[in-house]
């Protein structure tokens, strides 16, 4: 091989590797691998929901957004009613595009209490995706809407938290992003995503995901599998474990007691 | 937290404790004063956030323990009725079996809640008057016979309408002669209720056999019992089929306590005045009466239900 060829080839490949490198660095720069911990849940026998760690590395200088959601769903709720003094069921609203589960943790406060910057994350910007239909008209929507957030919050599914993420310095440039949220026992089994979107002078630098699974365990598993799949046979094991654990108490109690006729 | 139970069928973590102090209790006083405790179960768990129909159907099934344990011992002392037992199973067969439809379609229609609360209202309210007004005319008689029920054997108009009625049946057990769509229309009755509420039943069908059917009180209490172990299973079947709510990791903490609670019960009972323990007891249901009565009468919370329950 002649060297002028080896030279002709350094001459390409120096600057195609100088560009790469170039492109990576702000690519690196604007990526942040988010850690959940732990990211599988287990719902077991004594579960009572869960405390979930997150981290994640990110540009210097930069806020972040937390939003854990899960999937949009069909829901169907009732307004309560007052009828002959007491208040029932009334009616039907059809929510559409509300995810089952909402929480939205901050590093800046203002980013979820600002109405300015607050339209693009939090419960603004879930008014947005979110639509009713049924025994609603128009000009009621905000009053459901707010109506519905108060609902989802007693149950623990929805959630703000503004400022509760910790920003600290890290090496370079840089930052470590930390915090944590309680996932309530309410939060059914399924999948769900932690959504982690980092801000810069207010605008969106880059919006990344991670999975967060939960699943059933255990005795409640087997409660829940049968239940549904098998609904015959759990009633009748339900059944025969009642009355053998009567017969059993029956038993235990008819020794140590003796009966007058 | 790991002292909390988390219920599959609910989806909802409770306190294990509280399961087991709140069916202890229940069975506690169920055992000091001889009236079943399914009443006052559901709407307990109903408070502890338990969603009314879980907390109905999880009641039949623990019922079934309790009725069984107690129903156990009055066969070994001879006092079950087993053929009018059946006959009353015969109604409650049917009757459990549209209650637990009438569950299916308030559910269907989003008033399953109010119509529970609203009919525990009104039973409780009834019951606790009841009891109240019992306890307290006995402690101001203070020499009557405490604990007896005074079977007037009178024979009234509708004594003698029932004996107009077809197919008469003689009762060994009971020394009665009836006919048997009497047990039985009681029987579908006391089996509808308790399909709605999650109770046995018995409030229905103790005052009925000694009224109605005029059976002698030593068969009264273990045939009610007899009946109420075949009601509540066929309840527990039913609601297990067709609407999923029976969650047997609950129910499993509720009888353990509430059957351990009513032998304690049992036993206290017989040292304490009963009519005293009686008044204690309608004062609990009237204060659960009047719980439920202000949730429903005052401004919600929260002006938005899921449909159908959680």
């Amino acid at each position: 091989m002649k060297p002028e060829k080896h030279i002709s080839k350094l001459v390409l490949c120096v600057p195609a590797a100088l560009f790469f490198l170039l492109i990576s660095i702000p690519l690196y720069a604007a990526s942040s691998k988010l850690i959940l911990n732990p990211d599988l849940v287990r719902v077991g026998a004594l579960y009572n929901g869960t405390r979930i760690n997150l981290s994640a590395e990110i540009p210097r200088e930069c806020d972040v957004i937390v939003e854990i959601m899960g999937r949009d769903i069909k829901e169907a709720v009732v307004q309560k009613v007052r009828r002959l003094g007491l208040w029932m069921n009334g009616g039907e609203i059809v929510v559409r595009g509300a995810p089952t589960l909402y929480l939205a943790l901050s590093s800046e406060p203002a980013l979820l209490t600002s109405p300015s910057i607050g339209a693009l994350w939090g419960y603004e910007a879930l008014k947005k995706r979110v639509s009713f239909s049924g025994h609603i008209k128009e000009v009621e929507n905000d009053r459901i809407f707010k109506e519905f957030l108060q609902l989802k919050e007693s149950l623990q599914l929805y959630g703000i938290f503004p400022g509760v993420l910790k920003v600290s310095s890290s090496s370079g440039n840089r930052s470590t992003v930390k915090g944590s949220f309680t996932l309530s026992s309410n939060a059914t089994p399924g999948s769900y995503q932690v959504f982690l979107s980092v801000i810069q002078n207010g605008e969106l630098l880059f919006r990344e995901s991670a999975p967060l699974k939960v699943i059933m365990v255990g005795f409640p598993e087997l409660v829940y599998r049968m239940a549904k799949s098998h609904a015959v046979a759990y009633g009748f094991l339900c059944i025969m474990i009642a009355a053998l654990a009567g017969l059993v108490v029956g038993l235990v109690f008819a020794k140590s007691k003796p009966h007058k006729e | 937290m790991i002292w909390s139970l988390y219920s599959p069928i609910a989806g909802y973590s409770v306190n294990i404790f509280l399961l087991l102090g709140l069916g202890g209790s229940v069975g506690f006083f169920s055992g000091l004063s001889g009236v079943g405790g399914g009443f006052l179960l559901t709407p307990l768990l109903i408070m502890a956030g338990i969603p009314p129909t879980v907390a109905a159907a999880t009641d039949s099934n623990q019922i079934v323990a309790s009725a069984t344990s107690g129903a156990y011992a009055h066969y070994r002392m001879g006092s079950v009725d087993f053929k009018m037992g059946l006959l009353i199973f015969a109604g409650g067969f049917v009757g459990s079996t549209v209650g637990v439809e009438i569950i299916k379609f308030m559910r269907e229609v989003g008033e399953v809640d109010f119509f529970i609360e609203v009919t525990y209202v009104v039973l409780l309210g009834i019951l606790g008057f009841l009891m109240m007004a019992d306890s307290i005319n006995c402690l101001l008689k203070k020499k009557g016979v405490s604990g007896s029920i005074d079977k007037s054997k009178k024979r009234f108009f509708h004594d003698r309408l029932f004996q107009a009625l077809p197919w008469e049946m003689r009762f060994n057990k009971s020394d009665v002669t009836l006919s048997p769509i009497l047990p039985v229309f009681a029987g579908g009755f006391a089996g509808m209720v308790a399909a709605i509420l999650g109770v046995g039943g018995g409030f229905i069908m103790l005052p009925t056999m000694c009224y109605v059917l005029r059976m002698p009180m030593h068969v009264v209490v273990g045939t009610n019992l007899f009946q109420e172990v075949l009601v509540c299973a066929n309840i527990t079947a039913m609601q297990a089929i067709t609407n999923h709510t029976v969650d047997l990791a609950l129910a499993l903490i509720l009888l353990s306590g509430s059957t351990v609670g009513a032998q304690f019960g049992a036993r206290l009972g017989h040292k304490l005045n009963a009519d005293y323990l009686k008044l204690v007891l309608a004062s609990v249901v009237l204060l659960v009466m009047v719980k439920i009565l202000v949730e429903l009468t005052f401004s919600p919370d929260l002006m938005l239900g899921i449909k159908g329950g959680r």
